[in-house]
C-alpha cells in the first residue's frame, strides 16, 4: 500500500464494486471495514486516519460502476 | 441433449441493451410489472419453474419415497460426523461445531445418493446386450412414458451391429417416478435428492439458473441459513464453486420453494464484474416483480404470523447476501493491492 493519499483506490475495479454496493446499501460499510482490518490492517489504518478523503471517494461517480444484481 | 429445464432457454432472442445499474443508485428499487414480449416471456418460465418443487408436496409418496433410504445408516454415519464436529470444535476452544447434526444429515444423505442410489447417464447401454449406444434423436414419448410425466425420450441404437436394439431414456419430471428409474443428468439428479430432503422434513428449494445448470439449497437450522448442496458434483456449502472454481458467469440463480421464491444470484456471484452474466432476461424492478408475484402466490393462504416471519426471513437473507458481497470484495481488495 503506498503512503499517502487514498488516490490509488480511484483505480481499483474492487474498489468500484465496494462503493457502488455502499452506494446501495450503507449498511455494508461496517462488514468491508472489518474485513479490511483483517486481511489489510495498513490499508484499514490509512482509512481510518484519512476518513473524509475515504468518503469522498465512496461517494464519487465515474458511471463505469460495475453491475451488482441489486436486492 | 437437453434437461428438461432445457425446455425454457430462450438464448436466440434479440438482445435490448443492459439496464443502466448507475441510475437505480441510492433508490430503491419499485416492482415494476413486464410490459414488453421478452419480459413477459421470462415471467411466465420463472412461474413455471416456481411449479418444480411445489410437485414434491405430496405426503404420501414422500413417506413411500423415504421407505427406499436406509434411514438408521444415514442418521448413524450424521451422529458420527456430527460428534466429531463437536470434538473439533471443543478442541479449539470454539463454542459452535461449524455443521450441526442437521448439516451432517444432509451431507450423509448425498453420500448415499450418490454412491449406492442414482446414477448417472451420458448414453445408456443397451438393455439387451450391455453394449454401448449411439444417439440418434428425440423420440415422442410413450403413452405410459407421458403418464409418469416424460416430456421427450432419447433414442439410442445400440452399437452392436447384430443386437439393433433402440434404447429409449425418457427425461423424467417426476421425483417420485425417477425414485424407481434412478437415473438421469441434473435436472434428474436435482429433482430427485431435492425431493428426498424434503421427505426427511428438510426446508429445500430448488435453484435454477440460468446457464443450465440446477442445485438445491437447505436451510441449515443449525447455521440459520440457506446453504449451498450440489448433488451433482456431491458439494455442501461450496456457492463459490461455479464462478471461482469452474470460471463461469452466472447471469441468475432463482431460488424456488413451497415459501416462495429467491434471487439468490449474489450468493453464487461474489464478484460481479469477473463472474456476472448479463441481466437482460427483464429490467431488474421487473424481476423483482415477478419475484414478489411468486411470494405472494405462495404465502396467500398462510396466517397473518407466518407471513410476516417469512418476509422477516427475506429481509435477513437480503442483507446476508450484500455481506457476503462486500466481505468478499473487500477481501479481493486486500489481495489486489
Ligand atoms: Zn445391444
Amino acid at each position: 500500500v503506498p503512503a499517502g493519499t487514498l488516490d490509488f483506490l480511484r483505480n481499483n475495479p474492487q474498489f468500484h464494486q465496494l462503493r457502488t454496493l455502499v452506494q446501495q446499501n450503507p449498511q455494508m460499510l461496517e462488514p468491508i471495514m472489518q474485513q479490511l482490518t483483517q486481511g489489510n490492517p495498513q490499508l484499514a489504518q490509512m482509512i481510518t486516519n484519512r476518513p473524509d478523503e475515504f468518503l469522498e471517494l465512496l461517494a464519487e461517480d465515474e458511471g463505469d460502476d460495475a453491475a451488482l444484481p441489486p436486492g | 441433449s437437453p434437461a428438461p429445464y432445457s425446455d425454457f432457454h430462450d438464448y436466440h432472442e434479440p438482445i435490448p441493451p443492459p439496464p443502466s445499474y448507475n441510475s437505480i443508485r441510492n433508490i430503491p428499487l419499485v416492482p415494476t410489472a413486464p410490459t414488453d414480449a421478452r419480459a413477459i416471456r421470462f415471467r411466465s418460465m420463472l412461474h413455471t419453474l416456481a411449479n418444480m418443487p411445489m410437485n414434491w408436496e405430496n405426503p404420501g409418496l414422500l413417506d413411500e419415497a423415504l421407505r427406499s433410504v436406509p434411514l438408521e445408516r444415514i442418521y448413524a454415519e450424521a451422529d458420527e460426523e456430527s460428534q466429531i464436529n463437536q470434538a473439533e470444535a471443543a478442541s479449539l476452544g470454539h463454542q459452535e461445531p461449524k455443521l450441526g447434526y442437521q448439516d451432517c444429515l444432509i451431507k450423509a444423505l448425498m453420500k448415499w445418493f450418490r454412491g449406492s442410489f442414482f446414477s448417472w447417464v451420458n448414453n445408456p447401454y443397451c438393455a439387451t446386450c450391455g453394449s454401448p449406444t449411439q444417439g440418434v434423436g428425440m423420440g415422442a414419448p410413450s403413452d405410459e412414458e407421458k403418464a409418469h410425466g416424460a416430456n421427450s425420450v432419447e433414442i439410442y441404437k445400440c452399437s452392436l451391429a447384430q443386437c439393433g436394439h433402440f434404447e429409449r431414456f425418457p427425461r423424467y419430471n417426476d421425483a417420485f417416478v425417477l425414485m424407481t428409474t434412478r437415473r438421469g443428468r441434473v435436472g434428474e439428479w436435482t429433482n430427485c435428492f431435492g425431493m428426498l430432503c424434503r421427505a426427511m422434513g428438510l426446508r429445500v428449494r430448488w435453484i435454477w439458473n440460468s446457464e443450465d445448470h440446477v442445485w438445491v439449497e437447505i436451510f441449515s437450522t443449525h447455521q440459520k441459513r440457506w446453504v449451498h448442496v450440489d448433488p451433482c458434483e456431491g458439494r455442501f456449502d461450496q456457492p463459490r464453486l461455479y464462478t471461482q472454481g469452474w470460471g463461469r458467469k452466472l447471469s441468475y440463480c432463482i431460488a424456488f420453494s413451497r415459501d416462495g421464491a429467491t434471487d439468490v444470484t449474489r450468493r453464487y456471484v461474489r464478484n460481479f464484474k469477473k463472474h456476472g452474466g448479463d441481466r437482460i432476461r427483464c429490467t431488474e424492478p421487473t424481476l423483482l416483480y415477478v419475484i414478489e408475484e411468486i411470494r405472494n402466490l405462495r404465502r396467500r393462504d398462510l396466517a397473518k404470523p407466518e407471513k410476516f416471519r417469512l418476509k422477516g426471513e427475506d429481509m435477513k437473507e437480503d442483507k446476508e447476501l450484500a455481506q457476503n458481497i462486500a466481505i468478499d470484495l473487500a477481501l479481493e481488495l486486500c489481495q489486489s493491492l
